[in-house]
């Protein structure tokens, strides 16, 4: 096993078998394979509350998304310092601290999504992706590794919340991306669509009930995917 | 994937205490340093925030004749108010009022628009931490509850009126939230007996004060 730098902490794992770049693989687990909600089932209450919209999802897709990142790159340069005893309380300091800047830097920049998304923006510290993740990954593998890994897991949680919300949205008020200029600025207003006019809405995609069916729905195809690629590839 | 003995130094008790504190230490800074970033950017925001907050309870035509800094300080049951006057042809034509009461979660706070006669024109809350989902109903992008007082006064509407449903009186409430909507309509009642009480000054247009950062909330800045 190679060490990746100098220090007492394990090296990262080696590549898979068949040369796949552990890059790749980092891509692979994050986006799909070992996706945040779809596979391994986590954030499940944030991604319903927030999920009505498109643009709601979106919104706090990339709030998470950030935390991610800065986490797994902090934690992961200094997991040669972190100790058991203080390891802990260590990561959610840093974590819980990562988040209540990003709250302050939306309420001050981005004030309407703050309105919007309210109390899930501090929630983000209990997203059990984000410590699991740096417990599991971050704290042993160097930073540019983690910090890609962050990226990639930060990125499937978004595409999770933008296609959930999409579905729900575009269900529930015929729109899609409503707001998306109001909230998140005017560089992402080109994304707001109308798909069907005057609808009258169907109520139950919007209410907690029909985000649990749709997830389960989601949940259903990806495995269906999953399950065709292997069967191609067998 | 095993793990390899860390350095002596790494596992005395004075190491971990050590790099506990620092942790904090430098996360506690760079909240500072956030804060003192973010904080005049935040408090426009609030600003135009309450500017809004009033245009929707009092007849103003959009933001444009709100003076957020102009407000009318009273002082009734050992809370304060803060009030903002809507002024038309020199006279004040509407008053809107801030009160709050303790919901569930924590305080919530809540601004009614009153006309001359103390009749409610509109109720919205401007902040609360009750459940979502549940206690968040009280929001009016979230249901029409809140204009269940538009039209209420002390006049229509009886002292043990003043309740929910549930309590004798005649405010419905949510099913499995009852502290929330009760909370609101003590606000509400409340900032109804304020304006009764005060009401000379509140209709005087000379009574308002210039105040440099006026928040609306009930520890009222001084100066």
């Amino acid at each position: 096993m190679a060490e990746t730098d100098a220090g007492p902490v394990p090296a990262a794992a080696p590549p898979a078998a068949g040369g796949e770049s552990r890059w790749r693989r980092i891509a692979r687990e994050g986006l799909w394979d070992n996706n945040v909600v779809f596979t391994q089932m986590l954030a499940l209450c944030p991604l319903l509350a927030v999920t009505s919209t498109a643009t709601n999802g979106l919104g706090l897709g990339l709030a998470t998304l950030f935390v991610m990142v800065a986490s797994a790159a902090v934690i992961s340069a200094l997991r040669g310092l972190i100790t058991d005893p203080v390891r802990i309380p260590v990561l959610i300091l840093l974590i819980a601290t990562l988040v209540t800047l990003v709250d302050m830097f939306m309420e001050a920049y981005l004030n309407r999504l703050y309105q919007a998304l309210g109390l899930f923006i501090p929630l983000i510290v209990t997203n059990c992706a984000i410590l699991g993740r740096a417990e599991v990954f971050a704290s042993r593998h160097p930073p540019a590794e983690a910090t890609f890994d962050g990226l990639m897991m930060g990125l499937g949680f978004t595409g999770a919340l933008v296609v959930l919300g999409g579905i729900r949205e575009l269900l529930g008020s015929g729109t899609l991306f409503e707001q998306a200029g109001l909230m998140l600025g005017d560089t992402f207003a080109f994304l707001e669509v109308t798909v069907i006019p005057d609808y009258s809405g169907f109520l139950l995609t919007i209410l907690p009930p029909g985000g649990f069916i749709a997830l389960g729905g989601l949940m259903a195809g990806k495995r269906l995917l999953d399950r065709r690629r292997e069967a191609r590839q067998a | 994937m095993s793990t390899p003995e860390r350095p002596s130094y790494q596992q005395r008790t004075a190491y971990h205490v050590t790099l506990l504190g620092t942790v904090a230490l430098l996360c506690s800074t760079a909240l500072v340093i956030g804060d003192q970033q973010t904080r005049e950017r935040i408090e426009t925001a609030r600003q135009r925030q309450l500017s809004e907050d009033i245009a929707e309870v009092t007849p103003a035509s959009g933001t444009a004749g709100i003076a957020p800094q102009r407000t009318v300080t009273i002082q009734h049951d050992g809370r304060a108010h803060t009030a903002w006057q809507h002024l038309a042809g020199g006279r004040v034509t509407a008053v809107a009022l801030t009160t709050s009461a303790q919901g569930y979660g924590g305080e919530i706070r809540v601004i009614v628009g009153l006309d001359r006669q103390g009749e409610i024109l509109a109720a919205r809350v401007l902040e609360h931490q009750e459940t979502p989902g549940l206690g968040d109903q009280i929001e009016a992008e979230r249901s029409d509850w809140i204009d269940a007082f538009e039209g209420r006064s002390l006049a229509n509407t009886p002292p043990d009126g003043w309740a929910v449903e549930k309590d004798g009186g005649e405010f419905d409430q949510f099913t499995g939230a009852t502290i929330t909507p009760r909370a609101v309509v003590e606000a509400i009642h409340t900032a109804l007996l304020a304006f009764q009480a005060h009401r000379a000054r509140l209709l005087d247009p000379r009574a308002a004060e210039r105040h440099a950062h006026p928040t609306g909330s009930e520890e009222a800045d001084h100066g």
